[in-house]
């Protein structure tokens, strides 16, 4: 607001960089809000309850509740550690938790903002999250031992969680209730809390996607885009290092739609909301570390597999 | 008093669309609900100032980082070093809109940068706009590797923005830097100076491709519009 007179180069990519977090924040305060209200009013017991029967369906259901719970990639460690509490199997956990960041309100309407000249790139977004999310779940069910337990996939911190885990009452949905839940302290505490993490990453995702669009050379960026298996790693690798909230990621990745294909976009935004070192961090709190690699790795392979074969289809 | 940051955030944000400023950031459809939930935040980050709630260090180091940026810095247009680096775009837009052919045998001055492009899309056979006339308002810039007809003519650009200024796409139009006597027209003018620039198209032919050039009567400087971006 001084004004402080810079280079047009710099300027600009000061200008990219708080037009990502102008367009972006207003959607992450939305998330939150959303979270919050269905945190205090709505019971995830009966979900719990309608997700039994095969494998496949078991798998499924948990994969697109993200459509009732928007949690984005951060949100969502709480959420898969509640659900295991209240009975969901590993591999059902892990399925919502690679699910919930794409197949969910807020994500979808941001891609739409972002993407809507591109329907390829938001059906296949969101398609690809609902078939990697079920498939890599199905594949941990089988990695417990028939009829065994599956706790010892988890780490002692969660196992101690679910062992003290006691329901909490929800509250009926009136006006009165609502605003008291809007104006009571624990309420402003955890919109900050959550609000300021998010932000933070936020911040720093818009940042390097600015630079990256302004600073980096032309040549460099163009022999990247221009072979399409290259240009699909770049995007991977990208959203694994920006860690990016996956509710805004769709502003950050059109930094790249001047240059890259739609299959290294969908590179970046099916990936990075199930992986990025900042989901492997508080993954690792929850389960083993052999589990936390058996994700990832099916993940990789799997978004590798489907970017290129939108390659193939000719996009 | 933490919290005190996320209220000047907030702050920032309502500032921003009171001042018209966001139109230089994002797309008009979103301005709404940006103020909405900026509006929000204010009363979460009142609330917490008033119950001294506290923010996690790391967070707090990068909120104060953020609003040390919004004091000190401007916020402006993209300018003409961006449009000359990315690929001018013209082949991106939406398709045809019949009411375009009609406006050419009819006032063509009304027409803006957006629907020439759009019109020279649709036309291939670039003779057929050859002395019409029109007005441009844009900002000037002169992309290196783009070529044109004469190696001294400019380009007059406007962003496109769908989204937010992230996607900005430029549109360019080619113009003379002289009027047909030979008199100079933009000497007084440079790369992001926003103008208006009467004229008529001429079609001149360099190395074998045909370049479709505004041939100015008039320029005159104009304030940057409220929104830059088309």
């Amino acid at each position: 607001m001084l004004g402080i007179s810079l280079d047009p180069r710099v300027q600009d990519t000061f200008t990219v960089f708080l037009a990502i977090v102008v367009e972006a924040t207003p959607f992450i305060i939305f998330g939150v809000l959303i979270a919050l209200l269905l945190e205090k009013f709505v019971s995830t017991d009966w979900l719990i309850k309608h997700s039994k029967g095969n494998r496949l369906l078991s798998h499924l259901i948990p994969a697109s509740l993200g459509f009732l719970f928007p949690v984005c990639e951060c949100g969502n460690v709480p959420v898969t550690r509640q659900l295991i509490a209240k009975g969901y199997s590993v591999s059902q956990a892990v399925s919502f938790f690679l699910g919930a960041p794409i197949l969910n309100i807020v994500v979808f309407a941001t891609t739409i903002a972002a993407f809507g000249g591109t329907p390829i790139i938001v059906i296949t977004r969101m398609l690809a999250g609902l078939f990697i999310a079920t498939l890599t779940g199905i594949l941990v069910s089988y990695l417990a031992k028939p009829g065994g337990d599956d706790k010892e996939l988890i780490s002692q911190n969660l196992q101690d969680f679910c062992d003290h885990h006691h329901t909490k009452k929800r509250l009926e949905f009136n006006p009165r209730n609502i605003f008291n839940t809007l104006t009571s302290k624990e309420t402003a505490l955890s919109v900050i809390t959550e609000f300021s993490g998010l932000f933070k990453y936020l911040v720093i995702g818009a940042g390097i996607a600015a630079l990256t669009q302004i600073w980096l050379p032309r040549e460099l960026v163009f022999t990247l885009a221009s072979n399409p298996v290259l240009a699909i790693i770049a995007m991977m690798l990208l959203a694994l290092v920006i860690s990016v909230c996956s509710t805004v990621d769709a502003f950050v990745a059109l930094a790249y739609v001047n240059q890259f294909s739609p299959s290294a976009i969908l590179g970046f935004l099916i990936y990075g909301p199930m992986i990025d070192i900042k989901a492997i961090t508080m993954l690792l709190s929850s389960f083993k570390p052999k589990l936390v690699f058996f994700i990832t790795a099916v993940v990789t392979i799997l978004t590798f597999a489907i970017a290129n074969l939108v390659t193939y289809l000719g996009y | 008093m933490q919290s005190l940051v996320i209220i000047i955030i907030s702050l920032f944000f309502i500032f921003l669309v009171f001042t018209e400023r966001i139109y230089l950031l994002i797309h008009p459809d979103y301005i709404n609900f940006n103020f909405a939930m900026a509006a929000f935040l204010l009363l979460f980050s009142v609330i917490a100032v008033w119950k001294k709630i506290k923010i996690n260090r790391i967070d707090f180091v990068i909120l104060i980082f953020f609003v040390i940026l919004i004091i000190l810095l401007p916020v402006k247009p993209l300018s003409s070093f961006t449009a000359s680096n990315r690929n001018i775009n013209i082949a991106n837009l939406e398709e045809s809109d019949a009411n375009l052919i009609g406006l050419l045998q009819r006032d063509t001055k009304s027409l803006t940068i957006k629907d020439w492009v759009k019109l020279k899309n649709m036309e291939p056979d670039i003779d057929k706009f050859a002395g019409q006339d029109a007005v441009i308002l844009g900002f000037v810039f002169n992309p290196p590797q783009f070529p044109k007809s004469q190696d001294e003519n400019l380009f007059i650009g406007r962003f496109v923005v769908t989204c937010c200024a992230v996607d900005a796409s430029p549109l360019g139009i080619e113009v003379a830097t002289s009027d047909s006597e030979g008199n100079p027209l933009f000497d007084s003018y440079g790369n992001d100076d926003w103008v208006e620039v009467e004229g008529k198209w001429e079609v001149i032919a360099r190395d074998g491709t045909k370049y479709l050039v505004l041939q100015p009567t008039s320029v005159r400087a104009v304030d940057i519009p409220t929104n830059p971006y088309i």
